[in-house]
């Protein structure tokens, strides 16, 4: 039995305010009654797009682990650190909380988020034994949790700020900051990008 | 199941997309998806006072975060002091102008906005009706939201405090503890909305 999704009905809702519309023939989309967003019944090239920002956030997450990401001078003496290696200073000096606190939100949380989205879009592609719901729950932690990688450069860019002590101490920003900038932001674009919606309608397609 | 002609009386979830006939809930009752569980709307009414007062709240610690000094660092005599946004103007002042953009946007620019749009939408509503601009507001809120990185900047300054703390004297300024309470005041707000009762109350108060 076909279950009645909106689609199905011939409806679409409005992904902004959640209104419901009868879809126009020919899938021109429409303009929300309610509050003028685009209506769609599903987000328009999905996984194209998905696919593609997901892509260019792996390239980029290359030289933002290469790269730089700050140096210090402390007393003349100069220190470059990647994101790696900073994280191993921090272990080092004994701050345990705080290297696991940026090694979560700067290494794990990025290649959690690249491996899930793989997931998902593959099993949109070929079809996956796991449960749509758990996917649909395992795509809203991903979102949820993406923009918080941002953190390692928000701590990059405050000690800049901070410690410009002249001869004592200084700090600058490494290039690797904007390629990891410019990756959390290509990786939230591109779970945003992904309708989950996709994955119930696959998993309906399979069942028939 | 033969949809009827007021659509108004059909919710569509927004993870599966499965209809639902839209039914009047108790105060407090949450409604989820009959497939997927996802919630779908709830009855939080009467809130709406209460996330008015948090949100005026709010733009006034905005201002205080802004005005005053944020955090101080000390050693052996020299001293720096900077405000909530000096880290985005330091990127500016290294030529990472893009960067600086960003985090100007996602820390002062977006938050501004989304305070201002709530203020819009919750201020009329309040006092029982829909606003001139509300629609157009709640619109921008709801797109602007994940750019909203106040609370993830914070956590940055608190390791920067950390880290820092270690080899340096450091004072927390009125900015900072403004700051603090801006994020907790976003927080409890958006545990007292609930996005789709606002759209609702705007189209039957109209």
């Amino acid at each position: 039995m076909t279950p009645t999704t909106a689609r199905n009905a011939g409806l679409a809702a409005c992904r902004v305010c959640g209104k419901l519309h009868r879809l126009a023939a020919g899938g021109v989309p429409r303009r929300c009654q309610r509050c003028g967003s685009a209506v769609r019944s599903r987000r328009r090239y999905s996984l194209q797009n998905t696919w593609a920002l997901l892509v260019t956030g792996l390239l980029l997450y290359l030289p933002a682990n290469i790269f730089p990401i700050m140096e210090t001078q402390t007393f003349g003496r100069p220190e470059e650190n990647t994101i790696i290696s900073g994280i191993l200073v921090l272990w080092e000096h004994g701050s345990y909380a705080i290297a696991v606190v940026v090694f979560l939100a700067s290494m794990v949380v990025p290649v959690l988020k690249f491996l899930v989205l793989i997931f998902l879009l593959m099993s949109i592609h070929r079809g996956s034994p796991v449960a749509a719901g758990d996917k649909v729950r395992l795509y809203r932690l991903t979102e949820v949790i993406g923009p918080w990688s941002m953190v390692d450069v928000f701590v990059v860019a405050l000690l800049v700020a901070l410690i410009q002590l002249g001869g004592i101490a200084s700090v600058r920003p490494g290039v690797a900051i904007v390629a990891f900038a410019a990756m959390v932001t290509v990786t939230m674009l591109a779970a945003m990008s992904f309708d989950p919606r996709l994955l119930w309608d696959k998993a309906e397609q399979t069942h028939d | 199941m033969s949809i009827g002609e007021n659509l108004e009386r059909y919710v569509a979830c927004h993870n599966c997309d499965l209809l639902h006939h839209r039914v009047d809930l108790d105060p407090g009752a949450t409604a989820r998806c009959r497939r997927c569980g996802t919630r779908l709307y709830g009855n939080r009414a009467g809130r709406i006072n209460q996330a008015f007062a948090l949100t005026l709240a709010s733009v006034l610690f905005f201002l205080l975060a802004n005005a005053f000094p944020f955090l101080g660092v000390e050693v052996q005599g020299a001293r720096q002091e900077i405000s909530a946004l000096s880290a985005a103007v330091s990127l500016f002042e290294r030529d990472l102008t893009g960067l600086g953009l960003f985090a100007m946007a996602v820390i002062f620019i977006f938050p501004l906005i989304q305070l201002a749009g709530m203020l819009a939408v919750l201020g009329p509503l309040s006092q029982g009706r829909p606003g001139p601009m509300a629609r157009r507001a709640l619109r921008a809120v709801s797109t602007l939201a994940p750019w909203n990185m106040v609370g993830i900047y914070l956590l940055g300054v608190l390791i920067s405090l950390v880290k820092i703390s270690a080899m340096a004297n450091v004072t927390l300024g009125i900015a900072f503890w403004a700051f603090v309470a801006l994020v907790a005041c976003n927080l409890w707000a958006a545990f007292l909305i609930d996005r789709d009762e606002l759209w609702q109350q705007l189209e039957t108060a109209a």
